[in-house]
């Protein structure tokens, strides 16, 4: 493989990742950098990432480096309807709280956007089915309502307790 | 990128799902609207954190499925009168203007043999206070199916629909495609009505109505002109 298949990605704690630039283009940021810089041996700073995220990130770019660009119509509505997820990606994001919730930001960063599906359905599953006291539980969130506002939205949102 | 991070609580341990911005958390709630049990969820969501209420609450109330008139959201008959889910809905749009700003899509049914009242000398106040149709100012598309309680009764879909005019200002798209077997009959009492039914719209820009079935069809043709004279277009599915 010559070294101009290859681009050279620097996280956030100063590791650098040498990975195949179809690799690497699962990225919309790092692709448009690429096609900006043109040939270079530079390394693309990535600041809002850390090695041990950006690892993860490449694994599943690695897996999915054959898949077909997603049409603009699957990007919007369309990908919102199922909150199904393939086995593999299933396994995949089978991480702890901390990592999922950086793998998400680090999709939404890196701009790779069925990475952000699968770390946000992942979450949405989580939920599902699930009361506010069970939803702060799970993720350690703090109920910051006085009683009168908690009061207020239990009322205004009465109808939607039907299923 | 990133902006407006959920305000932090004083935890000794920051919660991870804090760090995501609002836009995020906005995402991920947005499969939850997906759920079958949509409502049940995104209410729970409402009820977490005053952060959560902010992105859950436009999409619990973006997308609404409702029933307006009288008879068909509390029943027929005073005796049998209750709280019924559309009740619940109806009395938190009337209350909160907050919320009814939130409502962009609305799937409405409406009983048209109810006596909507077409706005006139002959309007009665009373009977316009008991169908009333909670104002919501941002509604932008509305998808309207009308039932008929009592077969054959009298049909006010006209009325029906200037009540909802009135109810948003802002509307426009209006989706009149699945009205079945009234479809024509309604078409025939906005003909009828002309520029009233039009300028009671002023931002509406399409009209989804079935596929004529007569070019020929006299309600047809004048709908088409007036439509276009008031620069709205008529879309055939």
């Amino acid at each position: 493989m010559s070294s101009n298949q290859c681009v050279t990605l620097q996280t956030s704690d100063d590791e650098q990742f040498k990975v195949d630039r179809d690799v690497a283009n699962r990225s919309v940021l790092i692709r448009n950098m690429l096609e900006d810089v043109g040939e270079s041996e530079q390394a693309i700073p990535l600041p809002n990432v850390s090695a041990n995220v950006l690892k993860k990130v490449l694994e599943w770019c690695e897996h999915h480096k054959k898949d077909p660009e997603p049409l603009a119509e699957d990007l919007d509505d369309n990908r919102r309807k199922t909150t199904e997820i393939s086995d593999w990606d299933a396994k995949f994001i089978q991480v702890d709280q901390e990592m999922l919730f950086e793998i998400i930001l680090a999709a939404n960063y890196l701009d790779i956007k069925p990475l952000l599906d699968v770390g946000c359905k992942t979450v949405a599953n989580m939920i599902k089915g699930k009361q506010p006291e069970e939803i702060r539980k799970l993720f350690n969130i703090v109920n910051d309502f006085t009683p009168e506002e908690e009061a207020q939205i239990k009322k205004e949102n009465e109808w939607a307790e039907d299923r | 990128m990133l902006s407006q991070a959920l305000s932090q609580p004083n935890q000794a341990t920051p919660a991870p799902i804090r760090r995501l911005p609002h836009e995020l958390l906005s995402h991920i709630f947005e499969f939850c609207d997906a759920f079958p049990q949509r409502k049940a969820t995104l209410r729970a969501l409402c009820l977490v954190s005053r952060d959560f209420y902010k992105v859950a609450a436009p999409i619990l109330y973006g997308r609404l499925v409702a029933k307006f008139g009288e008879r068909l959201v509390y029943g027929s008959w005073f005796w049998q009168r209750r709280e019924t889910t559309d009740s619940r809905l109806l009395r938190t749009l009337e209350t909160s203007e907050k919320v009814a700003k939130l409502v962009k899509v609305l799937e409405v049914t409406m009983d048209l043999s109810e006596r909507w009242v077409v706005p006139g000398p002959y309007a009665d106040p009373d009977r316009q206070a008991r169908l009333r149709i909670p104002t919501m100012p941002k509604l932008r598309t509305a998808e309207v199916t009308f039932v008929d309680r009592w077969n054959h009764s009298p049909d006010y879909s006209e009325g029906a629909l200037l009540t909802l005019a009135r109810a948003a200002p802002n509307l426009q798209i209006l989706y009149l495609h699945s009205l079945n077997d009234r479809h024509d009959t309604t078409l025939k009492k906005i003909a009828r009505l002309g520029n009233q039914f039009w300028e009671a719209w002023p931002k509406l820009e399409k009209v989804v109505v079935r596929k004529w079935r007569s070019e020929a069809s006299p309600s047809h043709r004048k709908i088409a002109k007036d439509a276009k004279a008031w620069d709205v277009k008529i879309e055939p599915v």
